[in-house]
């Protein structure tokens, strides 16, 4: 069998990249619509 | 649910994460015959079950949704599938890299194997039918019964060692699960760690679905007055 070490570092390193990934994309979308509704409810309270 | 309350629960699944991280890696022992690429399962096993949790939380959703008719359960179907696909590619890429020291190859033709990639490939046809319906009720109509079909696929994959002959290990059985207890230990926190994560995620990404919502209406209030 091959070294276990380099895949499981791999495996670990992957496995926190993609869910950190999806935590960061998540938030930004968060973020980005959050601006809107604020800019939104700016319009619409201001008429 | 109070923002301070879902602070405080993505500590404690920090802080689970790191026990079970700690866990896999000092306190579970070193596995005979595999050695070291053995301590991947532990979290490959729990993303692969918050995942089908996850799923089981669209097709509970997509059922209610379809019974009730109310965005609540649309909104709870599809945030839970996209957290359902984001652990399968956890599973699919951590698999492999698991399989080949282990097999000798990356992947294989084997019917969990197979069973598990349609099932995810099915809910990314879920996202995909979302994104290309505009009107809502049709398209909650519609992915709550693409949801529904493809959930039927999680118990096929689960069964798959059963039915068919297979290489993938199974070493969790209704029965019984073929591990030494320190094992079994850190299994069960990383498994508490990764539901935690699910539903912290799934609160997150409910929010934004209802903020969406309301930016929707906004505008339409907006161009009427317009």
């Amino acid at each position: 069998m091959e070294s276990g070490l380099y895949y499981l570092f791999l495996a670990y390193t992957v496995l926190w990249v993609i869910n950190f990934g999806y935590i960061f994309f998540l938030g930004k979308r968060y973020k980005d619509v959050q601006r809107e509704l604020e800019h939104l409810e700016k319009i619409v309270g201001g008429k | 649910m109070k923002e301070k309350l879902k602070d405080a629960l993505a500590l404690v699944t920090a802080v689970l994460v790191v026990s079970a991280l700690y866990m896999v890696f000092v306190y579970a022992p070193t596995e005979a015959d595999m050695g070291d690429i053995q301590r991947i399962f532990y979290f490959h096993v729990s993303f692969a079950w918050t995942g089908f949790v996850a799923f089981f939380g669209t097709f509970v959703g997509s059922l209610m949704y379809l019974i009730r008719k109310k965005r609540f359960w649309d909104i709870f179907a599809v945030s839970s599938a996209e957290i359902g696909i984001a652990f399968c590619l956890v599973v699919l890429t951590t698999g492999p890299i698991w399989a080949r020291p282990v097999w000798g190859a990356w992947w294989t033709w084997d019917p969990r194997l197979v069973t598990f990639l349609i099932l995810t490939f099915m809910f990314v046809a879920y996202m995909i039918v979302r994104g290309a319906i505009e009107e809502e009720t049709k398209r909650g109509r519609f992915s709550a019964v693409i949801g529904i079909i493809a959930f039927l696929n999680v118990p096929l994959t689960y069964v798959a060692n059963v039915m068919w002959r297979t290489i993938h290990p199974d070493v969790i059985r209704p029965d019984k699960i073929d591990l030494d207890p320190r094992m079994i230990h850190a299994l069960f926190m990383s498994l508490s760690a990764i539901t935690l994560l699910y539903v912290i995620l799934l609160l997150r990404r409910m929010d934004l679905e209802g903020m969406r919502d309301r930016v929707a209406e906004l505008k339409k209030k907006i161009m009427k007055e317009a």
